[in-house]
């Protein structure tokens, strides 16, 4: 498998990718391939698709790996590149559903061994989960992806405004505008 | 409930509700399948890494060899020009140093077919080789052009040490030269032809530890021009140069 050679700081790992070395690509991988999916499924709306882009997007970071600034944000760069190939296959694909993801069988995943209490929480949190996930994939695209890299993967704002090419006061107004449909539209949950 | 404790709660679910997004097998396959598309870009990288270094072994058996032979033919001509050499301090470029030169160039270039190279060779036998910025020299690589660099006082008898540098017109190239004392000087320079056969020099030199000295001067193939005094060392060193376009086309 490619990159296991241990923790490798993420700039030291960059710059040795950029000199050819593949561990260290590696290495960067495994920093982000897990983010990288999600965010990937939030922009698909589908599991297919995000495991395609999410290898797609590697692909592509391996060959443009020389041209990243030494002072970039590999992986803000690394959801550009994301962004940019999930636009172009929803120009060029057929179309895949409404791009609302799709309700994970969260619910009925395996439960853990646990005592009776447990498994309650368990059931009851993934039940909320997959209520979120549902409320979510309605949101129009652009709060989504403000949410999506804001709210749930902790992309810092002005990275974030970065990777959708909009200004962080645009940014700003996305992520009011979700949390104000998601607080009238979660409230059963927030008691 | 305030609407920032209710924010709290939803930033704590969608957080939630993202950490439960997993591929639908598991996150080691998903990893796998990475691998597996990389590993035929990874293995086509490394038939490019090995050829890159092959093209610069050749480079530099081909540039040793054109050395070689640019120093032995150049000793063969000097014994021959001995008697006027010693008279005439500034060593000038003649047609049997053009043609060698251009020789030394044509094989440098057959290398790196497509790019814009330079090639510099010294008087004490040093060589240096690069590549200029892509597209620059574009338009004017049927003919190049050779400048004599030659560091020393013009007044003085003494045999100049002197640096010739080929390369195609409007080309940037950055060398370091010596004088005979060991003084190290870089030099940056783009020689321009001019309408009236003559070469316009962009050049900005330095010494060690001096300031940095810019001229934009026309010079001509057949005297050294002094260009500039520069500090070298603890002293100071006259830069000259002397330059010719010569047509690809003529020389085949």
């Amino acid at each position: 498998m490619i990159g296991q050679s241990g923790d490798m700081d993420e700039r030291a790992a960059v710059q040795a990718s950029q000199r050819g070395d593949r561990a260290a690509f590696g290495c960067l991988i495994d920093l982000y391939y897990r983010d990288l999916y999600r965010f990937a499924y939030w922009s698909t709306g589908s599991h297919g698709d995000a495991d395609d882009v999410c290898q797609e997007t590697f692909l592509t970071a391996l060959g443009r790996i020389r041209s990243l600034r030494q002072d970039a944000c590999f992986k803000a760069w690394l959801y550009k590149i994301a962004l940019n190939l999930v636009r172009k296959r929803s120009r060029t694909a057929k179309p895949v559903g409404s791009g609302q993801p799709e309700m994970a069988d969260l619910a009925v995943q395996d439960v853990p061994d646990e005592d009776d209490a447990g498994v309650v929480e368990v059931l009851k949190s993934r039940e909320r989960a997959v209520v979120v996930h549902h409320e979510l994939g309605k949101l129009p695209e652009p709060l989504k992806m403000a949410a999506a890299l804001v709210l749930m993967d902790g992309v810092p704002q002005k990275q974030a405004a970065g990777i959708l090419g909009c200004s962080e006061a645009t940014l700003s107004r996305r992520l009011e505008m979700a949390r104000d449909i998601l607080r009238v539209r979660l409230r059963h949950l927030l008691d | 409930m305030s609407d920032k404790r209710q924010d709290e709660i939803i930033d704590a679910l969608l957080r939630q509700t993202h950490d439960m997004v997993e591929p639908a097998d598991s996150w080691q396959a998903l990893r796998r399948r990475i691998d597996d598309r990389l590993r035929p870009v990874a293995a086509a990288h490394d038939v490019i890494f090995w050829r890159r270094i092959a093209l610069a072994a050749a480079a530099c058996f081909l540039l040793t060899a054109a050395l070689l032979s640019y120093l032995m033919l150049k000793n063969t001509g000097a014994g021959r020009s001995q008697s006027v050499l010693a008279s005439a301090a500034p060593p000038l470029l003649n047609d049997a140093q053009v043609e060698r030169l251009t020789q030394a160039f044509s094989q440098v270039r057959s290398i790196f077919n497509g790019q814009s190279p330079w090639l510099m060779i010294d008087s004490f036998g040093n060589s240096q080789l690069g590549l200029a910025q892509a597209g620059r020299a574009a338009a004017g690589m049927q003919s190049l052009i050779i400048v004599r660099l030659t560091l020393g006082d013009p007044q003085s008898d003494a045999e100049q040490p002197y640096a010739d540098v080929v390369a195609f017109p409007l080309q940037r190239i950055d060398v370091q030269v010596r004088t005979a004392g060991g003084s190290a000087i870089e030099v940056s320079l783009v020689p321009t032809p001019q309408e009236d056969g003559r070469i316009s020099l962009n050049l900005v030199a330095q010494g060690d530890g001096g300031q940095r000295t810019g001229a934009t001067v026309s010079v001509g193939g057949s005297a050294v021009k002094s260009i500039a005094r520069i500090r070298a060392g603890a002293g100071w060193v006259h830069l000259g140069a002397m330059a010719r376009l010569v047509h690809i086309s003529e020389r085949g």
